[in-house]
């Protein structure tokens, strides 16, 4: 039906049969803490298991399946994500396994645990108060906390593309057991939703079984993804704490996004300063100058930009920021060496070859090929990496620029 | 070579040891893209008095050799290996523990290059009396960092007071004043002595061809010229084993106190196949009392007496075995006097619960299927010569041959009172 779509993947790979219910709405602020709750709710207990033991018992007897749920930001898109794990039908006694656990992922979403319009509120206290308890704890994570700062500083005057995938502790706070009700209503009854199913499966009883479930109509949504911003201002801050190590995150613009021609050359740079143990942040900053027992960078294709992190000493904090910038310029200025090129190819299919050996993340790539629309072939993919030439990846870190920084000081 | 099939599993596996000593096991996995090769050497930080190979006295050498080694393997003369590991596409990794060193690797291309460099530059020692110096200083901070984690601390001041005089009573990593006295000769000591093939394991797991591994790994060894050494063993005064300390609390003004519950196992848990079912036994018999499967787990935590940091594990070696319970806690006295109380009756608790029993037969077996999709688990999970070098496959088969009568007799000969020691951190 529209907005409902079903994708099952046969391979005699894996032992693992992997299940993922992923429900795709529009990023919006307000939801985004209800719909964190709700997914935490969704992975304790529904109506037909609706206390721990009962609920991990029901796993237990599906031969210790594994059940994960969580909700994600995609650029301009939210997911709610349902996972499951299961051994394959063929090596046990048991060739009902795979139509039980799709009829309790079916509990899962059909079947909430409600009294009259809002979730059980025993519920939907412990879940709330954990999802809380983990936000609260993020203050003591100093690296995360640099980093939100600075992400904020890089959105400046626009709250929403700052916020987390489940939104801020106040939000949390202020939810009720209500809300999350008309939430968890909204997404069955508006949502995208995209089925995965991965492993060693005969393809018609996954449809068939799947087929049953109570979807209702819902009209097909153009989901936006990619995050622009044409601000030009560069915004500073910092902030002092009684901490041992100073932390430092700065925002860079790079507008080249995963449907781009350039989009691996710029997957490629962030390899070479900061993505990696063979990079340049890391070997040189940390490994031969000593300024950093932390120093790298992260790449996002959905909203355009580079992100570093380093840990610095409080007195080299100025010598460390010298170096990074000296990183920056010198890549864009040509200096990558043929060696450096041809190592961080080998390492980008490293690491691609490697995910595909693990069946959750296959499962969530075959995911991400949908949402994104790109259905290259892994050929494809590696002839378009031979490809990528120094000069296009000089052209890209010629196109970054600063626009945010932040730096909590330590004493 | 040898090769044993797991019908109902649709597995098998290879073996082989060669001429020189060195085990070797296969475990093909059709159509995946990396290859994880495990290089194990068993020597760990509890060997530290050495008898040599002509039979004359006894060498102590100072704590912390084993793990000191293993960081200096990395450093060669005229190579750096992290460096030419990634040049083929792989990487690198070790850890030292009480009683091994495994060097791992894993790698999607240049099989070969990487296998024979796994070799050699384990197998072949170079170590420097300036390089030497300066590690102490490097491994001084990691010390120094365990020192720091209350989690750590918790952990081996516990094993300390089960063994307090054998030498599983240091940290694998040593202490600040015994790494100081380690010297370039005691390396090359430890490295003549115990890093012989004989004392070894290579374990590979991916899409290869066992034939085509086996004559490589042969073809690298022959041509690797190893000086015919005879080697050394480990020592041991099995009398060291015997005693426990019942209980030690230390201040560190944590925001909340850290408790833990040591157990010993005091009787033996025998060899091969049977030492396999005993672990397993006893690891069906902790996860049905402790897990958040269990009453004693759900009432703990809605009391407000653990939280999700609760944690357990079993160490089952050759000369020793035991279990440790931890976990943060507002009541670390209730913690430990209701988590005794549970242990201490668990054999009349079971009694009848059969179908629980069956039910976690069920999830352990399902879920060690689905942790053989991961290579690196498939070879870690192969084990020394007093369980019969038994793996991942073996354990699904023996689990499901384990019932009640195992758990009741196992709960009533490893929990008592007298095995047990309490560590609290405030």
């Amino acid at each position: 039906m529209d907005g409902v779509n079903l994708q099952v993947v046969n391979t005699h790979k894996f032992d693992t049969t992997t299940l993922v219910i992923n429900l795709i709405s529009p990023w919006e602020v307000t939801e985004s803490a209800s719909r964190g709750v709700l997914s935490r709710i969704m992975g304790s207990a529904n109506a037909d298991y609706p206390d721990q033991q009962s609920f991990t018992n029901r796993l237990a007897w599906l031969n210790g399946a594994d059940l994960d749920t969580d909700v994600f930001r995609y650029g301009n898109t939210h997911v709610l994500r349902i996972r499951m794990e299961i051994p394959n039908n063929k090596m046990l006694a048991n060739d009902q396994l795979l139509k039980m656990t799709i009829d309790f992922m079916a509990s899962i979403l059909f079947k909430p645990l409600v009294s009259g319009n809002e979730f059980n509120k025993e519920l939907f206290d412990v879940e709330r108060n954990n999802l809380a308890r983990y936000l609260e704890s993020i203050k003591d994570d100093k690296e995360l906390y640099a980093y939100r700062r600075s992400l904020e500083l890089y959105y400046s005057g626009q709250y929403s593309l700052a916020q987390s995938d489940v939104g801020s502790l106040a939000d949390v706070k202020s939810l009720t057991a209500q809300k999350v009700y008309q939430t968890y209503l909204e997404l069955l009854n508006k949502a995208q939703i995209q089925i995965t199913v991965l492993g060693n499966v005969n393809k018609d009883i996954v449809k068939t079984e799947f087929s049953k479930w109570p979807f209702k109509q819902r009209s097909r949504q153009s989901l936006s993804l990619k995050i622009f911003d044409d601000q030009q201002k560069m915004n500073m801050d910092s902030e002092k704490q009684p901490i041992q190590q100073t932390k430092l995150s700065l925002g860079y613009s790079l507008p080249v996004y995963y449907d781009d021609e350039l989009f691996l050359a710029a997957v490629l740079f962030n390899q070479i300063l900061g993505g990696s143990t063979q990079s340049r942040l890391f070997q040189i900053v940390r490994e031969r100058y000593h300024l950093a027992y932390y120093a790298d960078s992260s790449y996002n294709s959905l909203m355009g930009t580079v992100f570093i992190q380093a840990g610095v000493n409080n007195e080299q904090l100025e010598q460390a920021e010298n170096l990074i910038q000296k990183q920056i310029l010198e890549i864009q200025a040509g200096q990558i060496t043929d060696e450096t090129l041809t190592d961080v190819k080998n390492e980008l299919l490293n690491a691609k070859l490697s995910n595909q050996d693990v069946p959750q993340r296959m499962a969530i790539s075959l995911f991400n090929q949908e949402l994104l629309g790109q259905m290259n072939s892994f050929s494809v993919w590696c002839t378009k990496l031979k490809r990528v030439t120094k000069q296009q990846i000089v052209n890209v870190a010629n196109d970054m620029k600063l626009r945010s920084k932040f730096i909590l000081l330590g004493e | 070579m040898k090769q044993k099939v797991y019908e109902q599993l649709n597995k098998e596996i290879y073996y082989d040891t060669l001429t020189n000593g060195l085990k070797v096991f296969i475990i093909p996995k059709p159509h995946f893209n990396k290859t994880f090769l495990s290089l194990d050497v068993n020597y760990g930080s509890i060997d530290n008095t050495l008898i040599p190979a002509d039979g004359s006295n006894p060498i102590s050498l100072p704590a912390g050799v084993a793990h000191f080694l293993e960081h200096k393997m990395f450093d060669k003369k005229t190579y750096d290996v992290d460096s030419l590991f990634n040049h083929y596409g792989a990487e690198v990794n070790a850890f030292t523990s009480f009683t091994d060193t495994n060097y791992v690797a894993e790698t999607t291309q240049n099989l070969k290059q990487v296998l024979n460099l796994l070799l050699n530059f384990v197998q072949v020692p170079y170590f420097d009396a300036a390089k030497v110096e300066k590690e102490k200083g490097i491994i001084e901070q990691e010390i120094k960092m365990y020192d720091d984690d209350p989690d750590a601390l918790l952990y081996f001041k516990t094993v300390r007071n089960m063994y307090p005089h054998f030498a599983l009573n240091q940290d694998v990593a040593g202490s600040v004043d015994s790494i100081q006295k380690i010297t370039v000769n005691d390396l090359y000591l430890a490295h003549n002595n115990f890093y012989r093939p004989a004392n070894m394991k290579l374990v590979i797991v991916g899409d290869v061809n066992p034939d085509e591994i086996i004559s490589m790994i042969k073809q690298n060894q022959s041509e690797l010229d190893l000086k015919s050494f005879n080697a050394g063993k480990a020592f041991f005064d099995l009398n060291d084993l015997r005693g426990i300390n019942r209980l030690e609390e230390t201040n560190l003004g944590l925001a909340q106190p850290k408790a833990a519950l040591g157990i010993k196992g005091l009787n033996s848990m025998g060899n091969g196949q049977e030492n396999l079912k005993n672990e397993l036994t006893l690891e069906l018999l902790m996860y049905i009392l402790l897990s958040s499967h269990s009453t004693l787990n759900a009432q703990m935590y809605k009391n407000g007496i653990i939280d999700d940091s609760f944690n357990y594990e079993i160490e089952n070696e050759h000369l020793f075995h035991f279990a440790f319970i931890s976990g943060d806690t507002d009541y670390p006295d209730d913690f430990i006097t209701q988590l005794k109380h549970t242990l201490l009756n668990a054999g009349q608790r079971l009694v009848g619960k059969n179908n629980e029993l069956q039910l976690i037969k069920r999830e352990m077996i399902g879920s060690r299927i689905m942790q053989g999709d991961s290579v690196e688990r498939l070879a870690l999970s192969v084990g020394d010569k007093f369980n019969g070098y038994s793996n991942l496959y073996d354990e699904i088969q023996i689990i499901q041959q384990i019932e009640l009568v195992d758990l009741i007799d196992m709960a009533n000969s490893f929990f008592k009172l007298d095995n047990m020691t309490v560590n609290i951190i405030k």
